[in-house]
């Protein structure tokens, strides 16, 4: 399983650079009016390869180390993305019916990239484990289960 | 496409937490939350955002639920903290912890370690009993749907 987590490691690595090389071709396409229909699309392709890799099973399976590189690596990646996707905005091209498309790949990429980046910091928060071993520590001695729907509702002032 | 049960009563902090927050700024919290329980109950591990939090094995998950009353769609409103067990089936989810997040899209380690603070001040007051009254009034009336 390490080893195996250890391996995806890298490519993951290697295929967030390549993400990050594809987006970055695609901010200065947007800054200097360049051509940005090829270049938008080679970087969704390269987004939605390195999106594969980063599924849940990689990231439960990550230990301290891996999640502190993943969270080095992931960081610029998800600013570039935000820049771009406010550029393009800016721009009123997010819109458009040529790049639209793409522009809601970015999106939704760099929605799972904020999620995962979001669960790493948790990780290697050191102030939200032990709060997970508490609420863990509560959970043995659970009571019966209720009806969420009826616990929600019941809530009052 | 895992399907769970979920339950927000085995952690005593959950509905607290909950009821917090709806007194405090979230008063349409309990609707949001029906929504994103019933994504959740359908697929827990690709509905409302779900991540896989390193470090527990695949049994704690994090998912983002959207609120009615800031409008900001699921990067701002809750997150809510979940501990699977795998050995029902259907796998049962515990809704343990829930708290808001910020309406910035950037997500940054300073960012998330401030709600955490947040989240370690709320659980204080509510174990001291302050500005909620008692942890007793936060939680359910008893109903007769107990299995």
């Amino acid at each position: 399983m390490a080893a195996a987590a250890a391996v995806t490691l890298d490519r993951f690595e290697a295929r967030t650079y390549d993400a990050l090389a594809g987006v970055t071709r695609v901010r200065r396409a947007l800054r200097d009016h360049g051509l940005l229909f090829a270049t938008g699309a080679f970087a969704a392709l390269l987004l939605k390869r390195f999106e594969a890799l980063i599924s849940n099973e990689w990231l439960a399976s990550l230990r301290p180390d891996e999640a502190e590189t993943a969270a080095r690596v992931l960081g610029p990646l998800h600013a570039r993305l935000s820049q771009v996707l406010e550029l393009a905005e800016a721009q009123g091209l997010t819109h458009h019916w040529l790049h639209r498309r793409g522009f809601e790949v970015y999106r939704a990429v760099n929605d799972r990239v904020a999620d995962v980046l979001e669960s790493l910091h948790l990780a290697l928060n050191e102030d939200f484990k032990p709060l997970i071993g508490v609420c863990a520590d509560e959970l043995k001695d659970r009571p019966g289960r209720r009806n969420w729907r009826s616990s929600l509702a019941a809530l009052r002032d | 496409m895992p399907r769970c049960e979920i339950d927000v009563d085995a952690c005593p902090k959950f509905l607290p937490l909950v009821n917090r927050l709806r007194k405090k700024k979230f008063p349409k919290i309990q609707q949001d939350l029906n929504a994103v329980f019933e994504e959740i109950e359908k697929d827990y591990t690709t509905a409302a955002g779900a991540a896989a939090i390193p470090g527990w094995e695949g049994k704690v998950w994090k998912h983002r639920c959207g609120s009615s009353d800031t409008k900001t769609g699921r990067r701002g409103g809750f997150r809510i903290i979940s501990q699977v067990d795998t050995s029902f089936e259907p796998h049962r989810l515990y809704a343990m912890l829930i708290y808001a997040k910020t309406e910035k899209d950037d997500v940054t380690v300073i960012e998330v370690a401030d709600a955490v603070k947040a989240l370690q001040q709320e659980l204080e007051l509510l174990k001291r009993g302050l500005e909620a009254g008692p942890l007793s009034e936060a939680e359910p009336e008893a109903d007769t749907t107990m299995e």
